[in-house]
């Protein structure tokens, strides 16, 4: 050993000064907690107002979990279940499949994983309503589409090509096959917040999951249990069930499950239904039934209470029976066999159909008429299922000249397959349904068809696909347009309508916007036919004076009781003259309940 | 060419691979026969330096009968990944340990033979591994009832009477909350 300075021994402590200003890879202090993996699966949160209690997350859970509840505050309405999701802590396993099945994307999980109390009850709680807490962290959740579990594409349904559509009344969509139908059934969760948007209550889950199973008959007898006219439902209801469907949320409404199109595939899976069904209706008993009218609420009411027992006959003005679903409804959407085979089957349980009776006050003129005195006295309760049959008019100068006709009636003769007159350019005036299936109409009959509506595109009642097809076959949309005159020539013919443009203002209420004439743009476009399909309303001149006085009709329409009764006894009344929907299913309802209306009526309950 | 498809071209040349395919960029799959999977490793560790050893797992194909072991392994040089996929069967689910080849496959395969009930030859230690006094069927096979299990063994909950289907409550609740 040396005695020589020990430099490095001297200086080497003090290297460790480089350190100095350094992040130190020791624990910090004061302690900071370590962040949660982003993706980590913690409590519940869940967003009360976009969550529609479909139920999914509870469904899925392996461990029931999740129980569906009522909350405070949370009504069900169309669309909503008005239940929430209930959380278990003793049973969760964080697996958030749960999660992954949320239509809405409103069940997450949050990185918050520590809870401690001494009482195990407190590990109940729901989600969205006690701690809210933890919606500060969000962790897992399924907001793209990647994530979710729900098969969230239609399949697709084929239809005939525009150019081929025009030139035909056969069918243009073709239906599902068997294989489509099974994976489009494969895509329902079942939860069944459809039902809550459907006004006749039909068992949609339960169909659909036979479909699934191939149980095609099964089926068909779960729909006919609240519904007589199910392949017409099948092929032009208004389809409220779909728009409400919990995949619209994630998906659109174009790729909600095709309840229609399912619907459609079970009926059309049988010939006919007598064999299916094989109802064995209840013996006679003695009490009878009248029917004003054989449209969707009208059949309704005849065929279900024949299946009680009642006797049942159907007073039709029409040659055949089935309402406007036959008179109005153009035959590619919904073919004459079709409905046959459907009237085929409500006749077979013993319901009968008199077409061609009119209805009438006063005393029959013909062997065709029947006096409505009559039919109170002779039938216990009398059923007006009587629809709409007016036209409405445009109440704009030149609306008498020739050539100058009402949708209705135009429809009905084709339908009926009567001759119709029309030139080579017309012009259709709304923005319903009727409208649509007018302009769809005369394009098969190669007319040059523009249709003038008041309102916007999105404003339009009619059905997006409706509209979507009909510009497909060409018809020219000319929207915030408003007749104001029909102009006739030197014969008294129709030679062109003048119209004016329109700007939309919003309402300062807050209603939707309303369109205003804007000053002096008018235009003339020429045009051989002018066609208002504007609405329809109920004809009550075949009721006697007192009876009208006595309904107390209101806005056009007879006001009834929750059994279906109107202001006079034993009159009970539904279909579009009663509700303010004026669709299929909603008459479809009426009917069903004026069934059990009647019959509580008549047995006395 | 990336070095993934070169190497998806060497193992279509050497072993008989089906499905072979990259699910995502950086991860090459292929399916060999059981006798394979041996060779196909010890190709990717020994020889192109898949080094890292990432996991082992099983998939349940009730419908085939079959199980699926998964081998994913890592190249730490080349940032790739590559899954090695065998199919056995399902009734006599048994394969060889692969244990002497990367250490952690051990713990893999015990896990595996708890949840799956597979059989692994020639591994030194196949004993319970998380679940205690299990006597059931294996419980990540895919037709084991968790439900059926669940209720059987852990008691309901106080406050847990209320509860509703909303398909059942849609059906009576609806019309009530219709005529207000």
């Amino acid at each position: 050993m040396g005695w020589g300075i020990d430099l490095k021994g001297i200086v080497s402590p003090f290297t460790a000064l480089k350190y100095l200003g350094k992040h130190p890879h020791t624990v910090r202090y004061p302690y900071e907690k370590k962040k949660t993996a982003k993706r980590y699966r913690g409590f519940h949160i869940n967003d009360l107002e976009k969550c529609v209690g479909c139920g999914n997350c509870a469904k899925i859970c392996m461990n029931e979990t999740i129980d569906m509840v009522k909350v405070e505050g949370i009504e069900p309405k169309t669309g909503d279940s008005g239940l929430r999701p209930k959380v278990d802590y003793g049973r969760c396993c964080w697996c958030a499949l749960c999660v992954d099945v949320c239509p809405t994307g409103s069940l997450k999980l949050s990185t918050d994983y520590v809870y401690v109390d001494e009482d195990p009850n407190s590990f109940l709680y729901i989600p969205g309503l006690e701690r809210k807490e933890y919606e500060k962290n969000v962790g897992w959740t399924c907001e793209t589409d990647l994530d979710s579990l729900l098969d969230l594409e239609r399949v697709e349904m084929k239809i005939m090509p525009p150019d081929e559509r025009v030139k035909t009344f056969a069918e243009a969509v073709y239906g599902y096959t068997v294989e489509e139908a099974k994976r489009e059934a494969e895509r329902c969760t079942g939860c069944g917040v459809c039902i809550s948007a459907c006004p006749d209550r039909m068992h949609i889950p339960d169909y659909i999951k036979a479909i699934r199973d191939g149980q095609f008959d099964e089926s068909v007898r779960i729909i006919y249990d609240n519904n007589p006219l199910p392949e017409m439902c099948g092929k032009v209801c208004t389809r409220r069930c779909e728009f409400n469907c919990i995949m619209t949320h994630r998906a659109g409404k174009e790729n909600a499950i095709a309840i229609r199109w399912l619907k459609r595939f079970a009926c059309e899976q049988f010939e006919s239904y007598e064999e299916v069904l094989n109802l064995q209706p209840q013996p006679l008993n003695g009490k009878k039934v009248a029917i004003v009218g054989g449209g969707p609420s009208g059949l309704t009411v005849a065929y279900y209470l024949r299946l009680k027992g009642y006797e049942t006959v159907v007073f039709e003005e029409m040659p055949k029976a089935g309402g406007m679903t036959m008179a109005g409804i153009p035959k590619y959407r919904f073919p004459i066999p079709s409905l046959d085979k459907q009237l085929n089957h409500i006749k077979s349980v013993g319901v009968e159909i008199r077409e061609n009776t009119k209805v009438v006050k006063g005393e029959p003129k013909s062997n065709n008429e029947v006096s409505f005195e009559k039919l109170k006295e002779e039938f216990d309760a009398v059923f007006l299922g009587i629809g709409l049959t007016q036209p409405m008019k445009l109440g704009v100068e030149g609306e008498d000249l020739e050539g100058s006709i009402q949708a209705l009636p135009l429809l009905k003769a084709v339908n009926f397959g009567e001759k119709i007159n029309v030139g080579q350019k017309a012009v259709v005036i709304g923005g319903g349904n009727v409208a649509m299936d007018c302009v769809r109409v005369l394009r098969r009959f190669g007319v040059d068809v523009t249709l003038s509506y008041r309102r916007r595109e999105v404003d339009m009642p009619a059905d997006n696909e409706e509209i979507h097809e009909a510009k497909e076959e060409g018809v020219v949309f000319r929207t915030q347009t408003i007749p104001v005159e029909i102009i006739g020539d030197e014969n008294g013919k129709v030679k062109a309508i003048k119209i004016q443009r329109a700007e939309m203002v919003p309402d300062p209420k807050g209603g939707r916007p309303r369109p205003v004439p804007i000053e002096g743009a008018y235009e003339v476009w020429e045009c051989d036919n002018v066609i208002a399909a504007i609405g329809q309303k109920a004809d009550y001149s075949f009721l006697p004076d007192d009876i009208v006085e006595k309904l107390d009709l209101q806005w056009g329409k007879i006001p009834v009781n929750e059994r279906g009764m109107t202001k006079v006894e034993g009159i009970f009344a539904g279909g579009d003259a009663v509700n303010w929907t004026a669709d299929a299913i909603s008459a479809i309802a009426d009917g069903l309940k004026a069934v059990k209306g009647i019959d509580e009526y008549l047995s006395g309950k | 060419m990336s070095y993934l498809e070169e190497l998806k071209v060497k193992i279509e040349n050497m072993f008989s691979p089906e499905k072979c395919y990259f699910p995502k960029e950086n991860l090459l799959s292929f399916l060999v026969s059981n006798s394979e999977v041996r060779g196909a490793l010890s190709y990717l560790k020994d020889v192109e330096g898949f080094k890292h050893f990432v996991m082992l797992s099983c998939v349940d194909w009730l419908e085939e009968g079959k199980f699926e072991l998964v081998y994913i392994v890592w190249h730490p040089e080349k940032k790739v990944n590559a899954m090695v996929k065998t199919k056995i069967d399902r009734e006599k689910a048994e394969f060889q340990s692969l244990h002497d080849m990367w250490r952690q496959i051990c713990t893999y395969e015990r896990e595996i033979w708890e949840m799956f009930g597979v059989n692994f030859i020639g591994h030194p230690r196949l004993e319970p591994f998380i679940l205690e006094d299990w006597k059931d069927m294996p419980p990540m096979r895919r037709d084991f009832d968790t439900l059926h299990y669940v209720n059987e063994h852990y008691e309901w909950r106080e406050g847990r009477e209320e509860s509703y289907k909303p398909r059942d409550y849609i059906g009576e609740a609806f019309d009530e909350w219709r005529k207000k």
